[in-house]
């Protein structure tokens, strides 16, 4: 499976993008400047002391985008995945046992849907502790429920198939059937699930921050953002405060993107092939005579 | 004639469709009762909507049955009440499924579809590896080991339904309830299949519940036939004799629709009444042979006694006509 | 040969770069029915589908030429064939359910189909689709069903009748009753013939049923690994003069009623689709092989109708 991601041209793109942001997030920061000291004259651009020049507070932008990948992108993988499980377990018991345990869970999973995910965010996130921790909580809390949803109803169709039958038959305990027999099917929608919650969470993050409801001591792509606005960044034109974090959260969100369509091309071999050719109407058989 | 290995008796099994004010009843399996004996196999056969494959998922504890007793050596098997069984009881019956691509897990290796019943049931250990590689050899894959890393798609149909028995056979079962185990073989490979099934059989002194739609098969390998309609038995006897000279109008209309001529059928397609199922025969509304009291009130069994394989029973007002 | 309606000369099919049919002739002549019968992996799906040209990426045809009512269909251009699927050939497919459109009433595909053919007329294609459900005796209000409330039988009925709109020279029915139960299978098995017998189309019946083809076929073509192993009328199949294929496929069937014999299936496995050898695939299996075997063996006439790939057969007539 990795193999065939390598080989398919968008995700190795998405692979080696996403990678080199992991790395400057973990590396990066001990090879730049602190980014809380005063360094220069505020607002400065960038200049060869300071490749993208300093905020309103003079900290170096550099060293803020750098160390700000750390959390953000920490924050983001670590919710994407605890997302998915929380939404594998919850979607898989109800997709696996149907009946009354189905109806409860599912039950729990609209109702998480139903609410209105934006309000509940910023109202969680203005009453919680400001923090790594609660802003986990927060995106979790408002993000689990629509993974639960696609993997429900994919361990529903899976459930219905003869092999899942077979391991019941043999004597498999449901949990083990869940879990060595059900799973591993799903393993590409997963995969496409951890990438899809990934994005999510840093797009949410970013957001929640920027409106100044995340950790406002903390360095992060979000409340680079806030910081660049409240020290009116736009009405002075100093577009360096703000255009290297945005760069990067959407150089991020791209690469993650691609991923998960060379995921989807490794998957279903057709969309790999390309698609139709335009014209309308089944294309006929070519007949091509060797020479 | 000894005790049997399996005793269907009076097995029904109804499920709802449609929620409202008016729920309909599909009626799977009505009132059905026969017996399986060791060394023997006995073959369940019908067209869709016969109820064949529903009966075969009681048995094997797959499916919940509404009323009636499957009793397995004389003890009686809970098969109305809840579906968790446990492993001792499992280890009883097994089932080869129709699709053999579909009953294997395509992300896992044959190594493990055999690995796990065996040390479910306790036969694994140190040896785990040669006895599954021994399990696919009595299967008729040789040599077992070869195929022990290999992954479904890799083998052919025939290939993968052995493995389907020998995974059934793992944990040493004395029922094997086979699901049209060669309906989607091909056919020069349909005629192993079963003699392996019969071999397997004598060698370990099982009962082949064997269902299928195939009559000339069912001709070949099976000691009884058992002909169900809409949920119920119509007949059952030696397939030998129930195949050669049938008795009731159905049967009568298999074996000529099955014998490929261009003789005209004895009645044309219908559907088999399962949903609300009316009162009286099922058969009633295509036979000709049909009478008021057909469709009203319970029909008689004929009971014909034979000197091997059991009686023949006949569900008919009219039999042999 | 009278009214040859199709004519497949030497087709050579492959999926990307695997040939998997190598060089397959057959004539089909109308009011005959015409069975091809293999096994998975044998080609018969592919021989007849790439002969019309209706396989999909990633298939090509690499050699022959096929004749389709005096057209060759090799040089067509897309148009072209479009007007002549469902015109002069039209096809059955295995799983009705699959053909049709859940989402689209019966009546819909007929007017589709009728629309997509030129039958501008609205009252036209009315009584043509009403017409069309008679002739599979269907009643008008079918017209109003979904797929999915149909029946198997009465699906399979529905997609003859499609098949049938635009009075076709050519109908292919490809395994149509393999997923129906056996008293519903003679129920369209007699329709089929009944209409032959009344519009004279031409008709290739795929299926891997044997024992069918026997009754219902008038000639049948025998296909192993890839190539046509041998061609004759039903009733001479598995005699003395067949191909060891056949006979051994003949002989895997379990007995039929009155019949005394064992079934004795065929030793070694068939090779997979898209396998070959220059020689006879068959040899491996064969119990009178012979070193001649690895030579190609080519469809020989024993008679005019009567044509086997096999020198043993071959060369013991006199």
């Amino acid at each position: 499976m990795m193999r065939a991601l390598w080989e398919n041209p968008q995700a190795r793109a998405g692979l080696v993008v996403f990678g080199a942001m992991l790395a400057v997030a973990l590396v990066g920061p001990f090879l730049v400047a602190d980014p809380d000291a005063f360094v220069a004259r505020p607002l400065s651009p960038p200049s060869m002391d300071h490749l993208l020049g300093t905020t309103g507070q003079g900290q170096d932008v550099l060293a803020q985008t750098v160390v700000g990948a750390r959390t953000t992108l920490g924050l983001g993988v670590l919710v994407g995945l605890l997302v998915v499980a929380i939404g594998s377990v919850v979607g898989g018991l109800a997709g696996y046992f149907g009946g009354k345990v189905d109806e409860l869970l599912s039950l729990l999973i609209n109702v998480s849907l139903v609410l209105p995910g934006l309000p509940l965010m910023v109202v969680l996130a203005a009453y919680l502790p400001a923090g790594p921790g609660s802003m986990a909580a927060v995106l979790v809390v408002t993000g689990w429920a629509w993974n639960a949803r696609v993997v429900r109803s994919q361990v529903l169709s899976l459930r219905k198939r003869d092999f899942v039958d077979a391991a019941i038959v043999a004597g498999e305990s449901p949990l083990r059937v869940l879990v060595v027999e059900i799973l591993p099917n799903m393993a590409s929608l997963l995969g496409g699930a951890v990438i899809g919650a990934t994005t999510y969470a840093i797009g949410a993050q970013v957001g929640l921050e920027f409106l100044g409801l995340g950790d406002l001591s903390a360095i992060t792509w979000g409340t680079n953002l806030y910081w660049a606005t409240n020290d009116s960044a736009l009405l002075t034109g100093s577009w360096w405060t703000f255009v290297p974090t945005g760069a990067a959260i959407a150089l991020t969100g791209f690469a993650l993107a691609l991923l998960n369509f060379g995921l989807d091309g490794v998957t279903n071999p057709a969309l790999a092939a390309g698609a139709g050719t335009g014209a309308p109407g089944p294309q006929p058989t070519p007949v091509r005579r060797s020479p | 004639m000894t005790a049997p290995l399996l005793r269907v008796t009076d097995l029904t099994v109804q499920f709802t469709r449609g929620g409202g004010f008016r729920p309909r009843i599909l009626r799977a399996a009505h009132r059905v009762s026969f017996d399986l004996h060791r060394g023997e196999v006995v073959a369940l056969v019908g067209e869709s909507g016969s109820g064949k494959s529903t009966i075969g998922r009681v048995v094997a504890r797959l499916l919940q049955a509404r009323s009636g007793t499957v009793a397995l050596d004389g003890r009686e098997l809970p098969v109305t009440r809840h579906l968790r069984a446990d492993k001792a009881t499992r280890s009883r019956v097994q089932m080869i499924f129709q699709d053999p691509y579909a009953s294997l897990n395509p992300v896992h290796t044959i190594y493990h579809h055999l690995a796990r019943p065996l040390t479910l049931h306790g036969h694994g250990g140190t040896h785990l590896r040669s006895t599954a590689a021994a399990l696919l050899e009595s299967a008729g894959l040789a040599p077992g080991d070869a195929f022990l890393d290999r992954k479904p798609h890799a083998l052919s149909g025939g290939q993968r339904q052995r493995v389907a028995i020998a995974r059934a056979l793992a944990p040493r079962p004395d029922v094997l309830v086979a699901d049209e185990p060669t309906a989607s073989l091909d056919v020069s490979v349909r005629m192993e299949v079963l003699l392996l099934l019969r071999r397997l059989l004598e060698a370990r002194g099982l009962g082949v519940l064997l269902i299928t739609h195939d009559l000339a098969a069912a001709r070949w390998i099976a000691d009884r036939i058992v002909v169900l309609y809409a949920g119920q038995v119509m007949e059952q006897g030696p397939a030998e004799s129930v195949l050669s000279s049938p008795q009731h109008p159905y049967t009568q209309l298999l074996v000529a629709a099955a014998a490929h001529t261009s003789a005209p059928l004895p009645a044309g397609p219908g559907a088999p009444p399962v949903i609300d199922p009316p009162p009286g025969c099922p058969f009633a509304e295509r036979c000709r042979n049909a009478t008021t009291a057909c469709r009203t009130g319970t029909i008689p069994d004929h009971i014909r006694p034979t000197t091997h394989a059991g009686p023949w029973v006949t569900r008919c007002l009219h039999p042999g006509s | 040969m009278n009214d040859v309606v199709l004519h497949i000369q030497d087709l050579q099919v492959a999926y990307g770069s695997t040939a998997v049919l190598h060089g397959a002739s057959l004539r089909v002549s109308a009011g005959e029915v015409l069975g091809l019968v293999g096994e998975s992996g044998s080609g018969k799906s592919t021989l007849v589908q790439g002969a019309l040209r209706m396989l999909g990426r990633p298939a090509v045809i690499t050699g022959g030429d096929v004749i389709l009512d005096g057209q060759s269909l090799f040089d067509l251009d897309a148009a072209g064939l479009r007007r002549m699927w469902w015109n002069t050939v039209s096809l059955v497919p295995q799983n009705a359910l699959n053909a049709l459109n859940p989402m689209l009433t019966i009546g819909a595909h007929v007017d589709d189909t009728l629309l997509a053919h030129g039958i501008t007329d609205a009252a036209d294609r009315r009584r043509r689709a009403i017409d069309a459900m008679a002739l599979v005796d269907l009643l008008p209000d079918t017209l109003t069903a979904h797929p999915h409330m149909l029946s198997g039988g009465m699906r399979q009925r529905v997609a003859i009748a499609l098949a049938l709109l635009l009075e076709p020279r050519l109908v292919v029915f490809d395994e149509p009753t393999t997923a129906l139960d056996v008293v519903v299978e003679r129920d369209i098995l007699d329709r089929i013939r009944a209409l032959q017998a009344e519009r004279g189309f031409a008709a290739v019946f795929i299926t891997h049923d044997i024992s069918l083809l026997l009754t219902f076929a008038d000639r049948i073509a025998v296909l192993y690994a890839g190539r046509v192993v041998e061609v004759a009328p039903a009733r001479a199949l598995g005699g003395p003069s067949s191909h060891p294929y056949t006979v051994g496929l003949l002989g895997a069937l379990p007995p039929k009623l009155g019949e005394d014999r064992t079934a004795v299936p065929i030793a070694g496995v068939a090779p997979r689709a898209g396998q070959t050898t220059p020689g006879c695939a068959f040899a491996p299996r064969c119990t009178h092989a012979s070193p001649k075997c690895e030579e190609p063996q080519a469809l020989r006439a024993l008679t005019d109708h009567h044509h086997v790939a096999c020198h043993r057969v071959a060369g013991e007539r006199p």
